[in-house]
């Protein structure tokens, strides 16, 4: 059984799906890619918007996109020295 | 009430400080560079782990103070640097039992509902087992204590780690070897500061082994957090 992921994978995920998608992806796409639950997925796109990590983007059709903000950059790049204290120390 | 070593200012003074200064510094080393991530993620297991050194820190500055204004510059039987020795011996047993706790949680708290309220109350139980221990039973039934609180955290880190996916286990062994080493310093340097006489070639060595647990941490820190 995989183990449950912990709050800082999940943002690292929802971070990384969009970086890796040119930095431009649609709510949908994110939400499926992300394989959160829808609820718990709107919960953390609330909070990562709200902290500045991710900013909402529309087209000129109203399509609405999502992309990383240099906040969200910084995360990412600090991400890989977090996972690696988390399970230096077992943490 | 026991007699107390009383330290005279030769070699081995400035050795210890010069150890003290070591482990407070590495100590605040660790402490920033957890809290500079924990900033980043909220991550608790960074935060415990954060205030275990700071706790360590702490309760090796209030030696450190110990040593310098309250034993050696007004001694123990002035009534004012007795009184001093109390309360500063009561921050150092606190400020140590708290970053035992600390850094037992640091691990467990993964498998608690909770965390954040059991936290809190660590503070409580590290004050009333620091003021029993100045105001019953200074002494050596201090040591007897002492050890049985050190039993009880090994105890707590073998079943932090029979909890530990197989998966994740490779060099885990290892950090619990350190931290039990750490208690065994910290234990050591209190039994050794305030209860019994050694010689200074034990103290040195004692002192040597403590900074070099504290710089292993660090080093860790520094090796797992380096781009």
């Amino acid at each position: 059984m995989p183990k449950k992921r912990s709050r800082v994978e999940l943002i690292y995920s929802i971070l990384k799906i969009i970086m890796e998608n040119k930095n431009s992806i649609r709510y949908t796409h994110l939400l499926r890619s992300s394989n959160i639950s829808s609820a718990g997925f709107s919960k953390y796109m609330v909070e990562l918007t709200e902290k500045d990590f991710i900013k909402e983007i529309r087209d000129k059709n109203g399509t609405k996109y999502y992309s990383l903000s240099d906040r969200g950059f910084h995360f990412l790049e600090k991400y890989n020295a977090i996972r690696k204290f988390i399970q230096e120390f077992d943490l | 009430m026991p007699s107390l070593p009383f330290p005279f200012m030769g070699p081995i003074f400035w050795v210890e400080l010069i150890f003290s200064l070591i482990v407070v510094i590495t100590c605040g080393l660790i402490y920033f560079q957890a809290k500079k991530l924990y900033d980043i993620s909220s991550y608790k297991g960074i935060k415990y782990f954060g205030n275990a050194f700071l706790f360590f820190g702490i309760a090796f500055l209030s030696r450190f103070v110990l040593r310098i204004f309250v034993i050696t510059v007004f001694g123990l039987r002035n009534p004012f640097g007795f009184l001093l020795f109390n309360f500063g011996y009561l921050i150092f047993l606190y400020a140590g039992l708290m970053a035992g706790f600390y850094l037992i949680y640091s691990s467990l708290w993964k498998h608690l509902k909770n965390p954040e309220q059991i936290g809190w109350l660590f503070h409580p139980i590290a004050v009333t087992i620091a003021s029993v221990f100045i105001i019953f039973l200074f002494g050596s039934a201090t040591l007897l204590l002492l050890l049985l609180l050190f039993f009880f955290a090994v105890l707590l880190a073998y079943s932090s780690e029979k909890h530990i996916d197989k998966r994740d286990k490779k060099g885990i062994g290892k950090l619990y070897i350190l931290y039990i080493l750490l208690f065994i310093a910290f234990i050591a340097n209190a039994t050794a500061q305030f209860l019994i006489r050694i010689s200074d070639e034990v103290s040195i060595i004692l002192y040597t082994i403590s900074s070099l647990l504290f710089l292993v941490i660090l080093y860790r820190v520094i090796k797992a957090t380096k781009k």
